[in-house]
């Protein structure tokens, strides 16, 4: 259950109270956008779910001493794209070394994640890199402009920009197909 | 064209991001989570933080043993540490103008020699100053050369 009373600034104030059960709300509110987010970048389910549950624990550390200078979910974004990157790291090494791990293939709830994750990167796969971000966070994760500005480090006016430009390639290949 | 006037491109768009955000997690990912995070929300310190107060408590005990133990080590450091340069400058320095006067008189000396050609006065001899012996043998010299 997702208590939405309070901010996630209160959230993560309690937090460095003491209190615990903020983080589990803190945890409840996001748990989901960050193991999306992460299956978009990461293409694996289970890749994700451990990305995901590594990206709270070292929030525990981080969000301890957090000093508001962003929101906290932009601090969460962007531990969650670092972790990402380090599992792609991570992941190209053993692949290097090692026979490629697929997930299990009985899992019909894992592969439909996968399925939909297939389908919003073959979406945007064609997209810059900094296109295919404000698309995933403005329309796919249905972040306001201010918060996907926030998120990327940018200014509002540059995700306007660049949102333009990243539907017009995409209704472009629409059409072409 | 759908027939509501939207494009096949928006809505095929609407249905992917529906499907995306139907997307959840496994229900045992969030009691995963959780039970990590209790594991290190009550965990006391972590090892690296362990390691880091362990090595900030050393140094401080090794600062506290050098500013304690020290001086018994050491007891002459103390003294030759006290003894000021300025003051030793300072007890030198009246010394120094006598003894350029001294040497000073002593260099000017040749300068006041009379020249050979002018004659030792009888004044001269009266102030109690010697005739230069040496002078008269060189003024014999010269005139025998003449």
């Amino acid at each position: 259950m997702v208590d939405e009373s309070r901010s996630d600034t209160e959230l993560v104030k309690a937090f460095q109270r003491g209190d615990a059960r903020a983080f589990d709300q803190f945890v409840a509110r996001h748990q989901s956008r960050v193991f999306r987010l992460a299956l978009v970048w990461l293409y694996d389910a289970s890749m994700a779910a451990d990305a995901t549950q590594e990206v709270f624990l070292r929030a525990i550390t981080g969000l301890r001493t957090f000093l508001f200078a962003a929101e906290p979910f932009t601090w969460l974004y962007r531990t969650q794209r670092l972790v990402c990157h380090e599992f792609n790291r991570r992941r190209q090494h053993e692949t290097l070394a090692d026979e490629p791990q697929s997930t299990d293939p009985t899992a019909a709830d894992t592969l439909d994640a996968q399925r939909i994750a297939t389908t919003v990167r073959s979406l945007v796969a064609d997209l810059p890199e900094r296109q295919r971000e404000v698309v995933v966070l403005r329309i796919f994760e249905a972040l306001s402009v201010r918060d996907t500005a926030r998120a990327m480090g940018c200014r509002e006016g540059t995700v306007k920009a660049l949102l333009n430009k990243a539907k017009a390639s995409l209704r472009r290949r629409w059409e072409s197909t | 064209m759908t027939e509501y006037g939207v494009s096949d491109f928006d809505a095929k768009l609407a249905a992917d991001v529906a499907a995306y955000q139907s997307l959840e997690p496994d229900a045992a990912l969030a009691a995963r989570i959780r039970a990590r995070a209790q594991q290190r929300l009550y965990q006391p310190l972590a090892p690296v933080w362990r390691a880091r107060v362990g090595l900030a408590l050393g140094l401080c005990l090794v600062a506290l043993l050098v500013v304690v133990l020290e001086p018994q080590l050491n007891p002459q450091a103390p003294q030759s540490v006290q003894l000021p340069v300025r003051q030793a400058v300072a007890v030198s320095l009246p010394a120094v103008p006598s003894t350029i006067r001294v040497e000073t008189g002593r260099l000017r000396a040749p300068a006041t020699i009379p020249s050979p050609t002018r004659p030792t006065s009888s004044s001269e001899l009266d102030d109690g100053i010697r005739p230069d012996t040496t002078t008269h043998r060189h003024q014999e010299t010269f005139d025998a050369h003449s």
